[in-house]
């Protein structure tokens, strides 16, 4: 069975796919389409269910074999993703497509493509979502961090800046980060939702600085030139990263 | 001396001249017999030269804030400045733009303030009486608390730093010590912590300025807060080349960087 899966940013896409994968005791299989190397989705989900074999894009071809069907397998459609420009692809693969919307909102161009709907209520605090998603050209931004270690408390300052509009009105924003002890945390923050802390994710400690590290930003009128300059200034020099996990691993 | 009853506390203005302006004001209508500034004279904010003047002009005594230290020696912040790295560079980018718009005259004033202000019972210093970079915040054990005051030989220390006004009474000031091998112990007498807060550059939330007034008759303190246009502030941070971060951040009542929390560090320098 192969499940497509499609909505709003922010909608719940990877919990209402999280969810299914924890219910199940079986080999899942995962491919995030439109996701690019910001790959926040899958290295989360990855975090969750080390098991989970991840399809990338390069092998999306294997979907389109009879024994596809075989292993159950979740696909995750980016809200960047035209749906009319993919449909070729969909109308090859044998899938049941799920479109979650929100109940405020015209959802006419989910629920035409999707043969079933499910309501979720992550943007039920908006009453406006029609303004919001489809005025003035919403923007995103993608950053890849990977290679980069934060200072955590930094982050935290632009983090909360962020969030609270300092550089724009944010919508929609979700990142992977890597610190320096080690640990991937992800921010994960949505429109009118109270801010969430980072969340360690469940993986082990890790002092390889090629893990993936990123993070998308959705929003209007963002001041792209400064959250980048601003990213970068949270971002620790190599010296002190080289000197302070010297010193861990001797302590190790 | 003595017939100076009602003395207006100011701190932390940093280069904010619109926030001055209004607090001056203010000062004026609360009938201070004198003012006094705790210094921070300078920093972050858009007109480090026309709040300079204005306090020469005004002649207010003044203390050397740690803001007007590094433009004198050069930036010289310990860890406790800084708690993240963004908040170093964001510091450091304030610092230089400040180090290049700074008249000579107003530099060398700000390298002839003293570090502390006796006036009788009342000491007047920047951060405490041991550093002009350390933080008195509110919750700092009392221990320190005490001691700081003591070692001002004052009654009342008034200080600034953490850009957030409060009074501390230590009414239970009692030390035990023991020296070769005999107990001691000594009874302080009531002693008081004034912060006054920030003029320019508030955190506790709202834009508006903060100052304290003091009645030497009846010990009376009165933590003032005053509105003035911050939008000309902010304005003028952005059209004068300092990062438009440290607008929104004023207009939120957050200080343009950030500050230490740790109310237990002591400072070691």
């Amino acid at each position: 069975m192969i499940v497509a899966v499609a909505g709003l940013p922010g909608i719940g896409k990877t919990t209402w796919i999280k969810k299914q994968i924890a219910a199940l005791d079986k080999p899942v299989r995962y491919f995030s389409a439109g996701e690019g190397n910001i790959i926040v989705d899958r290295t989360y989900l990855s975090a969750e269910f080390p098991h989970l074999e991840i399809i990338d894009e390069h092998n999306i071809q294997q979907l389109l074999s009879p024994e596809a069907q075989n292993i159950t397998t979740y696909i995750e459609l980016n809200w960047s993703l035209d749906l009319e420009k993919i449909n070729p692809f969909f109308q090859q693969l044998q899938c049941h497509r799920i479109a979650l919307i929100a109940a405020s909102m015209d959802n006419s161009y989910w629920a035409d493509w999707a043969d079933e709907s499910i309501i979720c209520s992550s943007w039920d605090s908006c009453d406006n979502l029609n303004d919001i998603f489809q005025i003035n050209s919403p923007q995103m931004h993608r950053l890849l961090l990977t290679g980069e270690i934060v200072d955590l408390p930094s982050l935290e300052v632009f983090w909360y800046e962020l969030t609270e509009g300092a550089y724009g009105e944010l919508i929609r924003a979700k990142g992977i980060f890597n610190l320096v002890d080690g640990q991937t945390i992800l921010g994960n923050y949505i429109l009118n939702l109270p801010r969430e802390d980072f969340a360690s994710l469940p993986l082990p400690y890790n002092l390889d600085r090629n893990r993936f590290s990123g993070v998308e930003i959705f929003g209007k009128s963002l001041d792209n030139e400064s959250i980048v300059r601003t990213i970068e200034d949270c971002c620790l020099a190599d010296t002190a990263i080289n000197y302070y996990q010297e010193q861990l691993q001797i302590a190790v | 001396m003595l017939f100076i009853m009602k003395i207006a506390v100011i701190s932390c203005i940093h280069a904010n001249y619109e926030a001055l302006d209004a607090v001056l004001l203010d000062i004026d209508k609360q009938k201070a017999d004198k003012i006094y500034c705790l210094g921070d004279l300078v920093g972050y904010g858009p007109y480090p030269n026309a709040v300079i003047e204005q306090i020469r002009a005004l002649d207010i005594p003044t203390v050397k804030g740690c803001w007007d230290e590094d433009i004198v020696e050069g930036l010289n912040a310990c860890e406790c400045s800084y708690p993240s790295i963004l908040a170093e560079k964001r510091g450091k980018l304030a610092h230089e733009w400040t180090d290049k718009e700074i008249y000579p005259e107003h530099r060398q004033f700000l390298a002839e303030l003293p570090e502390v202000i006796k006036e009788e019972n009342l000491c007047f210093v920047h951060g405490s009486s041991h550093s002009n970079h350390e933080y008195l915040l509110s919750e700092i054990d009392a221990f320190t608390a005490l001691e700081r005051v003591l070692s001002a030989e004052a009654d009342v220390l008034f200080c600034g730093h953490t850009h957030i006004p409060y009074v501390r009474t230590l009414d239970g000031g009692k030390l035990n010590i023991k020296v070769d091998g005999k107990d001691l112990s000594f009874n302080a007498p009531l002693k008081r912590i004034i912060n006054a807060g920030s003029v320019g550059e508030p955190r506790h939330g709202r834009p508006n300025a903060t100052y304290v007034i003091y009645d030497r008759n009846s010990q009376e303190t009165i933590l003032r807060e005053v509105e003035y246009d911050y939008h000309k502030t902010c304005q003028a941070i952005v059209d004068r080349g300092l990062p438009a971060i440290f607008a929104w951040r004023l207009a939120k009542g957050l200080e343009y960087a950030e500050k230490a929390e740790d109310a237990s560090h002591v400072c070691t320098r």
